[in-house]
């Protein structure tokens, strides 16, 4: 077996009854360049450039809790983010394509609290969880095409970066009244 | 996918190659590197559920988020973090915490000598991104080391703001160095879109 950090991504979408009516699970394909220029930046304690979710390059904070994905109710900037963009993905990405907004206006989600699970050993696999759930109080359906993380690369200013983004096998569209759940498991195995 | 691969090259008291060993994939990440990840990805001083990991020293850790996760950027003699090697060939598995025979720093009988760290951006070829991260370790003992393991030991923060280090990679290689003579060690970890 080949060692790699591995991703996998599970999408499940409920009605407003808790009714299963979109599951996706798979291969994720998409840690991006952010992702390792993070990680250098930790390594080599250095201000290492990385392009953030405004497009702007800056330096990652070693000392800003950088790489910390876990947002709060509401936080649609930092943690698992969904999207309308079904664009191939890219290494450079550094964004979602069309990030849905958090609220419960027309084409927006209300985002809750990013869930981060402990390190679980199975046999020669050792992994971790990052979930969320997005409800939709929009008054309408929101069809979701991409998935990614947002993670803190610097504490002040505050900035994002794209570290993970992945495009859905299939649109799923969460009714309103409905939510949608997603969860990304990282894991290395010997 | 985040790959990691790891390189060797062994010189003798003259800077003449004398062995070496190709980039190839490496095994070994181990739990230490998602123990560590997860802390940082976490964001709170104190995570609920609690991140449980094994130290390099073997003690029992539970991290929380800090400063500086992920650093091995070890200067000349350190070996509290940074890339490490050892004379041990035991084979990986996902629970190592360290190496198990580590080489300590010295020029005393079966010691080598750390000189710092270094890093290189590649950057982004293709659909792929990467760094490397290298380590030159000198054998000054008077005799010839073998080297059977390598890895990166990494910096965390315990859940009560200490410092402690974690093993993020551990892998076999077979490298005998002179006395005199060097090993580096590079490893690359690479994003693949």
């Amino acid at each position: 077996m080949i060692s790699s950090l591995k991703l996998n991504y599970e999408v499940v979408i409920t009605d407003r009854n808790g009714k299963v009516i979109f599951q996706e699970r798979r291969k994720a394909h998409s840690y991006l360049q952010a992702f390792n220029e993070i990680v250098l930046g930790g390594m080599s304690v250095a201000a290492t450039p990385c392009k953030v979710i405004t497009g702007a390059s800056v330096g990652v904070d070693p000392d800003g809790f950088l790489c910390n994905c876990n947002g709060a109710i509401g936080n649609a900037s930092q943690g698992i983010v969904l999207g309308e963009g079904d664009t191939a993905v890219d290494i450079s990405d550094f964004a979602m394509e069309t990030k849905i907004d958090e609220g419960v206006g027309a084409g927006q989600l209300s985002h809750l609290a990013n869930v981060i699970g402990r390190p679980a050993v199975v046999a020669s696999t050792c992994s971790f969880t990052i979930a969320r759930t997005i409800n939709n109080g929009s008054g309408g359906g929101v069809e979701v095409k991409e998935i990614g993380i947002y993670a803190k690369v610097d504490n002040a200013p505050l900035n994002y970066a794209c570290i993970v983004r992945d495009v859905l096998g299939a649109p799923g569209t969460v009714p309103d009244g409905g939510g949608i759940t997603v969860t990304y498991t990282i894991k290395a195995t010997v | 996918m985040l790959k990691l691969y790891i390189e060797a090259k062994v010189t003798d008291r003259d800077g003449k190659v004398i062995s070496r060993q190709r980039r190839k994939l490496a095994h070994s990440f181990v739990k230490g590197w998602i123990a560590a990840l997860c802390g940082s990805m976490n964001g709170s001083g104190a995570p609920d559920p609690d991140i449980d990991a094994t130290d390099t020293s073997g003690a029992a850790v539970t991290l929380g988020t800090g400063t500086k996760p992920f650093r091995s950027n070890a200067g000349v003699g350190v070996t509290d973090f940074g890339i490490r090697v050892g004379t041990d060939d035991t084979a990986v598995t996902i629970n190592d915490y360290a190496l198990a025979a580590a080489i300590a720093e010295g020029a005393g009988g079966g010691q080598m000598e750390h000189l710092g760290a270094s890093f290189n951006e590649v950057g982004v070829v293709g659909n792929v991104q990467s760094f490397e991260i290298v380590r030159i370790i000198n054998n000054n003992s008077g005799g010839q080391i073998n080297v059977r393991e390598v890895g990166i030991y990494i910096y965390a923060r315990t859940e009560g703001g200490s410092d402690c280090y974690l093993c993020q990679a551990r892998d076999l290689i077979t490298q005998d160095v002179p006395d005199g003579g060097s090993i580096t060690i590079t490893y690359t970890l690479r994003v693949v879109a």
